[in-house]
């Protein structure tokens, strides 16, 4: 089922910042080596942070 | 790379995407060659902010050679940067679809969303679409049904009298396939002179949503969908009415990853 349980519902809402919460500031190179500051980048606009595990693998 | 053929729709509603892994910054720029990215692929090489946000995957341990990946996750911030969704993998397999993740919190209407049914009618007309044309195992879609009930008309959500019919969305057994309950809005309160039942109904304009999870590679499929309601005004109901439709939905095989 999609429907993870509750103790499954828990453990996942304490990964990562939460809901509500102004997304926390992060400074990391891009693809091209250029330091990229997330909030100053996206601007005044909205936007979608992804993490995945690799490109590679 | 799928995110990168929606990325129009994004950039078209004013949205920045950024994604992060631990991979370094060689990785990622050979990756953005091969595959055209153009969006920022941030190189977290050492899992620092990956840690700092509390994103480190319990999936291996610390002698693994993945050890250091970040928990799979999407967030979606507002213009003042707060966030406003946030979707976790439910297992580290599972992943939306970037079309579905327009649609759903940016009201965005995705240009290239999956095999679409109409159904018109007079009292009741519904569209039916899958929020992708392809899917990859362990990935979910959203099968979207917009229903559109006329003026002076409704449709009955539950708790339903006896004798009535509630509206309900039905998805066939597929390979692989698990389906989530539906997702609806709240019907309100509905009540008739004359007659004592209480009803809650659904009126004008209802997106319902059912979460649609591919557990297999299973090839291309047809998702069969039963759509059921009744259709009442405040001095007649329609005998209840059962629309079949069926979805197609293409199989993705999985990228190869450069080694």
């Amino acid at each position: 089922m999609t429907t993870p349980s509750d103790d499954t519902q828990a453990s996942h809402e304490r990964i990562g910042p939460a809901i509500g919460e102004r997304f926390p500031d992060v400074v990391l190179p891009d693809q091209y080596g250029a330091q990229i500051d997330v909030h100053a980048a996206r601007g005044q606009r909205p936007a979608l942070i992804i993490f995945y595990r690799s490109a590679r693998w | 790379m799928e995110l990168q053929e929606r990325l129009a729709d994004y950039a078209a509603h004013n949205v920045a995407v950024f994604a992060i892994s631990y991979d370094s910054i060689d990785v990622l720029h050979g990756f953005t060659e091969k595959y055209g990215i153009a969006f920022p692929l941030l190189s977290d090489a050492g899992s620092v902010a990956i840690r700092r946000l509390g994103h480190l995957s319990r999936q291996f341990a610390e002698d693994h050679a993945n050890f250091g990946a970040a928990y799979p996750a999407t967030y979606i911030l507002d213009a003042d940067g707060i966030i406003v969704e946030k979707r976790i993998a439910e297992s580290e397999r599972e992943r939306e679809t970037a079309a579905g993740i327009l649609e759903a919190r940016f009201g965005g209407h995705s240009s290239a969303h999956g095999s679409e049914v109409v159904i018109p009618g007079d009292q009741v007309a519904i569209r039916a679409y899958l929020d992708s044309p392809t899917y990859r195992m362990a990935q979910r879609l959203r099968l979207i049904v917009d229903v559109s009930v006329a003026d002076g008309w409704h449709v009955y959500g539950e708790p339903v009298p006896d004798g009535y019919v509630p509206f309900s969305v039905t998805v066939g057994p597929l390979t692989g396939l698990t389906v989530g309950p539906l997702v609806a809005p709240e019907p309100h309160p509905f009540s008739v002179d004359g007659l004592d039942e209480q009803f809650v109904v659904h009126e004008g304009l209802i997106r319902c949503v059912v979460p649609l999870t591919f557990a297999e590679s299973a090839g291309d499929l047809t998702v069969q969908a039963q759509i059921r309601f009744q259709a009442c005004s405040t001095s007649e109901c329609l005998m209840p009415t059962t629309l079949s439709v069926e979805l197609s939905v293409r199989m993705l095989i999985h990228v190869e990853r450069q080694s």
